[in-house]
């Protein structure tokens, strides 16, 4: 189980309440298809996804950036817990939406890279290294129960 | 995954935005790096001082900065370019190639950080897949 200073814990929650998940959430999704391409292969109904453009203006995927952010509220109000909270959504990502766990890291790379454009200096180094322990111990727990 | 012309394009673009501010970036980079990533501290053993303050990090991430700023310019054939840092890295460092990622991650993120406006998703795009390009051709002598 991964431990938490009072410090740590404080600085996740203060980086997340400044975070707009409306706003964040659509721009992380878009992000991350067009970084990396690959990760197209779960997304086959989502529809054009084609083309940068396409990708940009595409709702589907703004909606499921902001769901897939919107579960990340879960992390921050259980950090004591996450590999409990996050099993049952493992378990889907493994068994039924069979998504390859190398994704997370591509995920969290991709929030932590959005959030420091978003923030910019505000995120010292110091802040930048506790959202990456936080953010580590997410992509942990949501590939513990891929066995 | 090899540059395309685009690739090539836009790096190059991006990269006369961000030349002004390169050593800054480096050094900020570098300094983040060993904060978030302690155990890329290994390497840096012999400094005295690894915050994000310190002067020794600040001058080497802007000569890792000035390296890749050199590897932009000579784009077109990075493993050739790269050959006697490749070799420094491989015979003398021995720095584990998984680190070249944790760096590039950084080095993306200060990027983002000072120029939000100009790293779009597709500027990124580019820069991940030359960063890639780059680490490979770095570790080309290891083995």
């Amino acid at each position: 189980m991964v431990k938490w200073t009072e410090l740590e814990r404080s600085t996740v929650k203060a980086i997340w309440e400044k975070i707009d998940i409306d706003e964040i959430g659509s721009q992380i999704w878009a992000r991350v298809l067009i970084v990396y391409p690959w990760t197209e292969r779960y997304f086959g109904s989502f529809g054009d996804l084609f083309t940068i453009t396409a990708i940009l203006k595409n709702d589907k995927v703004a909606a499921h950036g902001r769901m897939v952010l919107k579960a990340l509220d879960k992390a921050v109000n259980n950090m004591d817990n996450m590999k409990r909270t996050y099993a049952d959504l493992s378990r889907l990502h493994f068994q039924k939406l069979e998504v390859d766990p190398d994704s997370f890291r591509l995920l969290a790379d991709c929030i932590t890279i959005t959030i420091a454009c978003k923030f910019k200096s505000a995120l010292s180094p110091q802040s930048q290294a506790i959202w990456q322990k936080f953010i580590s111990a997410v992509v942990d727990a949501m590939s513990s129960q891929y066995r | 995954m090899s540059l395309s012309g685009k690739d090539k394009t836009v790096v190059k673009n991006f990269w006369a935005k961000v030349a002004p501010k390169s050593a800054e970036i480096g050094g900020e980079a570098l300094g983040r790096m060993l904060t978030a990533y302690p155990q890329t501290k290994t390497y840096f053993a012999h400094w005295s001082d690894l915050s994000p303050s310190s002067a020794q990090v600040k001058k080497h991430g802007a000569t890792i900065m000035a390296a890749i700023g050199d590897a932009v310019s000579k784009i077109d054939d990075l493993t050739g370019s790269l050959s006697a840092l490749s070799e420094l890295h491989a015979f003398k460092l021995r720095v584990d190639p998984a680190n070249f990622r944790i760096l590039a991650h950084n080095l993306i993120l200060c990027m983002g950080m000072f120029f939000p406006a100009d790293f779009t998703p597709e500027v990124h795009l580019s820069v991940d897949k030359f960063l890639q390009n780059l680490a490979l051709a770095l570790s080309e002598k290891y083995r």
